[in-house]
């Protein structure tokens, strides 16, 4: 029966099987050895060759009997037999898992008709193919060493007959603990006890039990390896062969060493270095550090580590060409905690002098990844593609000191601001009427041309032009002229490009928001490299100036720096591509104020006596009869101009208050109660004010003491009437006659003195003669309101006065027929004369009593506006300094001293300068 | 039924894995074997023609045996070389 089972132990191996001449086979089955106390199996598969679609395969094994068969398998009675050789399965108890010691078995076949037949070769023939064999488990477990054997006999049972077909003959091993090895050792001071089987690498923790095979194995080990281990107790030998014993071959042993250099960056830190031929890994390992131990840098520390490896390289490369390693698995997690941690201790207490440690276990493992240093030599075509632009401009101009200057001297050079017709006049104001918003002054296209010519021109003749310039508050500036060119390359040889990769006949947006049929690029805009718009930033100490606009009205511009100081100039492009490009030149500019500069006349008569004047000739004297002076000096070379600062109309200044009486000026005002109409101030000379004596004024008369401006010819009509004649005699100082004009009156008499308009219209009749001597006077009635209620009624008289301060507008005498004419007052020059006026720029020396004026027309700074001058006495320094604040000053030296004549100014734009003079000697 | 002498003459079983190692041995002077005869040989056959009693002497005699050979077994002790139960004793 059942004549083609095929019987396998596990996966290992086909059971050979004898059958007997009763027809039952035997088979038998040798265990591996297997210490006391560990379970040693063997499980065994039962299948029957069948014949399945003409191939013999397996198949669990078919019921040789219509009913319904099984194997069953139960151990032979043996006189050897042992039990500790025994079957068993697996039972589920509460969850677990357990082996279930089975004495017999049964195991059901494949039912009869599965098979359909039976081949030429005795092989039952199956139309499905089952091939779960009949598994059969045997284990040996004994607490005692020796031999094992029992056999196993397997029956066939169909519920009628039990036959018994085949036995299968188990061996087995059984080794126990060798007390020998263990006395040995123990007589050798060594120990190695059971509980240590779990340090060695080979054991496998899931056993139970000491594995006494190899505990035996090692102890003999150990009485062989003793020699080397335990005379060298506590050096670096004895442990490492230690680890070694103990299997741990690819354990690498490493010690820490402190880091004792303070001027090391690793100071206080452990550096591990693997100790020396523990493994031929650590060496490895330790000729690559490059850290010298012992050393005076490192200090032992005692402390080890046992280092175990995760993977290794295997010498295999990825498509990287990074190695590639395999994981070693020499130690599962359990094992690290059990084996390890166990070795650790071992070593600590038997093999490691008492102050070392292992501190630590660690898993290392290598990675590798890929750190290339490429270098590329590529030979594509590089372009360089350059956002934005590179900026350069332009100044102009480009060398010499730059000063602020007076701007009108500066439109003079294209406009004609007297020319009202022209448009020049609007043009002039209009310019500067936007360089004082603030300085931001931004101009139209054409005002910026302008300009452009201007500032040329007038650069171009700064060293010939006189530059005067004395009037407050006028704009000032310093006149430059920013251009942008230079960032575009304008010439057709600078284009790196032809005229057909411009596409011309393209389509493309413009700037102006259209489309047209071309790139856009034209013969006109090619040079702007699609920058569309300049902005120009001017930044200086208290201002910012800001021009922004369109390319072509932008490149070039013109400014005036209203500040002095450094400027710095910023010149920016936007183009179409969004891209800002700019270029800054720090202290481009360093613009100065001119010197101010005074001078300072007073009025001198001298001794009064011709005889000390060496004068060769009378002709050749300057002076006239009364003023027996000698003025050498030509007019042309006097730094004074005789219309602003030796007039002093220009500077008319009334302050009687204590302290300010010297710097007074004779005032006319209006006084109706007044013979001639008209009253004046004193001014710096009366009485009370010159405390000075007498022999300090020598060189003063009369006339010199009335500081004032020019006394005009001038007289009174205060009754007329129709018929008067009015006569006028003038003195011809040249022809040396007296002429004569006159005029009748023909306008209506006035009714009264209320009748204004008939007096206003004999006014106007005598400005409307035309009388040679009439007509050099003008006529005006002077009327005065009587009642108080705003309005003027009364007509008080009226008044001719010379129309210039001159002898050629004077009278000799008048008289009205009828009529009354009074208040005569003959033209009188009370401003210095050429032949009184003694000018000085330098050191002079004047006699107390001397007033003295100083005028800064003569500086070239312009748009002075604001003057401080100070007065002070060197020589007595307990006189405190006199300060006044006006543009000339003016003032009655009376006390002695050397004296600083110093000045402080502002120009409109707020820029200060100042000059000081050591000028002045009062004696 | 269980044998009676379920795993009591297990130890009488040959070594067949270590028999492997010496079946090649040709060793001289090992003394005469009395593993299976030392009471056989003294005793007589009348006594043991008793199954029952034939059985029982062969455990004394393995006991005798066992006695005897200690002697040889003390040579081996110190000598951690060879198996414990090694039995190629002079």
């Amino acid at each position: 029966m059942y004549n083609n089972l095929e019987l396998f132990k596990g996966t290992d191996h086909r059971l050979t099987i004898n059958r007997g001449v009763d027809g039952v086979w035997d088979t038998a089955v040798y265990l591996d050895e297997v210490s006391t106390g560990l379970y040693e199996s063997s499980t065994i598969f039962i299948l029957e060759s069948v014949n399945y679609r003409g191939d013999n395969l397996l198949s669990k094994p078919v019921s040789e009997s219509t009913s319904l068969a099984s194997l069953e398998f139960e151990w032979k009675i043996d006189k050897y037999e042992s039990s500790d050789l025994f079957m068993y399965g697996a039972k589920v108890e509460s969850g677990i898992t357990k082996i279930d010691v089975k004495d017999t078995q049964k195991i059901d076949t494949l039912d009869y008709y599965t098979a359909v037949g039976v081949d030429p070769n005795g092989l039952k023939i199956v139309s499905a193919l089952d091939n779960e064999a009949i598994q059969i488990n045997v284990a040996l477990n004994s607490s005692d060493e020796g031999r094992h054997q029992r056999t196993l006999l397997v029956y066939s049972n169909d519920g009628v007959d039990k036959t018994l077909i085949g036995r299968i003959f188990f061996y087995g091993e059984v080794e126990g603990e060798d007390e020998r090895l263990r006395v040995l050792l123990q007589n050798m001071g060594a120990v190695l006890d059971e509980s240590d089987f779990i340090l060695f690498k080979e054991h496998d923790i899931t056993e139970m039990s000491p594995d006494f095979i190899l505990l035996n194995q090692k102890r003999r080990e150990l009485l062989l390896e003793l020699s080397n281990i335990k005379p060298f107790i506590g050096t670096y030998k004895a442990i490492l062969n230690a680890i070694d014993f103990f299997g741990y071959n690819n354990l690498t042993l490493k010690e820490y060493w402190l880091n004792v250099d303070s001027d090391s960056s690793s100071f206080g830190k452990l550096h591990a270095v693997p100790v020396a031929n523990s493994s031929k890994w650590g060496e490895a390992v330790r000729k690559t550090i490059n850290v010298e131990v012992p050393s005076s840098n490192l200090k032992k520390t005692s402390r080890f580590s046992l280092v175990y490896k995760l993977n290794a390289p295997n010498g295999e490369v990825d498509e990287w060409d990074i190695p590639l390693v395999d994981e070693l698995f020499d130690f599962t997690p359990e094992e690290v905690l059990i084996k390890l941690y166990g070795l650790k201790n071992k070593l600590q207490k038997e093999y490691l002098p008492l102050s070392a440690r292992i501190i630590d276990i660690v898993g290392e493992g290598d990675f590798f990844a890929q750190k290339n240093l490429n270098i590329w030599n590529n030979q594509n075509a590089i372009a360089f593609f350059s956002e934005g632009h590179d900026i350069k401009f332009e100044h102009y101009p480009t060398k010499g000191n730059l000063y602020i200057e007076d701007i009108s001297l500066v439109l003079r050079k294209v406009y004609d601001p007297d020319n009202i017709t022209s448009g020049d006049y609007q043009k002039f104001h209009d310019i500067l009427n936007a360089y004082e918003h603030d300085f931001k002054n931004d101009f139209t296209t054409s005002q910026r041309e302008d300009l452009i010519e201007a500032i040329e021109l007038f650069y171009e003749s700064y060293n010939d032009d006189s530059l005067e310039t004395f009037n407050e508050g006028i704009p000032v500036g310093c006149p430059v002229i920013l251009d942008g060119t230079p960032s575009f390359k304008q010439s057709w040889e600078d284009a790196k490009f032809t005229w057909n990769d411009a596409d011309p006949t393209g389509i493309a947006p413009i700037p102006n928001g259209t489309v047209q049929n071309h790139s856009g690029i034209t013969w006109d805009n090619w040079w702007k490299t699609w920058v569309y718009e300049i902005e120009w930033l001017v930044i200086g100490d208290g201002f910012t100036q800001q021009f922004r606009g369109p390319i072509d009205d932008y490149i070039k511009i013109p400014t005036f720096l209203p500040k002095v100081g450094d400027v710095s100039v910023e010149m920016r492009t936007y183009d179409m591509f969004g891209h800002r490009s700019y270029d800054r030149e720090s202290s481009l500019f360093n613009v100065k104020l001119k010197e101010v500069e005074f001078y300072g006349f007073y009025k001198a008569i001298g001794d009064g006596e011709w005889s000390n004047r060496s004068v060769d000739s009378w002709e050749n004297t300057g002076g006239i009869w009364e003023l027996p002076r000698n003025n050498r000096k030509a007019i042309v070379d006097t730094d004074a101009s005789w219309y602003i600062g030796l007039d002093r109309a220009n500077y008319t200044h009334d302050n009687p208050a204590p302290g300010q009486e010297n710097f007074s000026t004779v005032y006319r005002y209006d006084d109706i109660y007044s013979e001639t109409g008209y009253s004046e101030t004193a001014g710096p000379y009366f009485w009370d004010n010159c405390d000075f004596e007498w022999r300090y004024t020598s060189e003063l008369n009369w006339e010199s003491t009335r500081i004032g401006p020019d006394l005009a010819a001038s007289f009174l009509i205060k009754d007329i009437s129709n018929g008067s004649v009015l006569t006028v005699n003038y003195h011809n100082q040249q022809l040396n006659v007296i002429q004569s004009g006159s005029v009748t009156i023909t306008s209506a008499t006035p009714t009264g003195p209320n009748d204004i308009l008939a007096w206003q219209d004999i006014a106007d009749e005598l400005n409307d003669s035309t009388d040679e001597i009439i007509s050099k006077f003008v006529y005006n009635i002077v009327v005065q309101d009587t009642n108080s209620d705003g309005t003027a009624d009364t007509v008080l008289y009226i008044a001719g006065v010379g129309k210039n301060y001159s002898k050629t507008n004077d009278f000799d005498s008048v008289s009205l027929v009828p009529g009354v004419v009074g208040g005569e007052v003959k033209q009188v020059t009370y401003n210095p004369t050429y032949d009184e006026v003694d000018i000085f720029s330098e050191w002079r020396e004047v006699n107390r009593s001397t007033h003295i004026t100083f005028c800064t027309e003569i500086s070239k700074m312009p748009g002075i506006k604001l003057n401080k001058w100070t007065i002070t006495n060197n020589t007595y320094p307990d006189k405190s300094d006199i300060y006044y604040d006006d543009n000339v000053l003016t003032y009655l030296f009376k006390y002695p001293g050397d004296y600083t004549i110093s000045i402080e100014v502002e120009d409109t734009n707020g820029n200060k300068n100042a000059t000081s003079k050591n000028i002045l000697k009062v004696k | 039924m269980d044998s009676p002498f379920k795993d009591l003459l297990r130890y009488k079983l040959k070594n067949l894995y270590g028999g492997a190692k010496t079946r090649k041995d040709n060793r001289l002077n090992l003394g005469f074997d009395y593993r299976d005869s030392l009471m056989q040989r003294n005793l007589s056959n009348h006594i043991l023609r008793n199954q029952t009693m034939s059985d029982f002497i062969g455990f004394l005699n393995d006991y005798m045996y066992n006695i005897l050979s200690s002697v040889k077994k003390l040579k081996q002790f110190k000598n951690y070389t060879v198996k414990k139960n090694d039995t190629n004793i002079r």
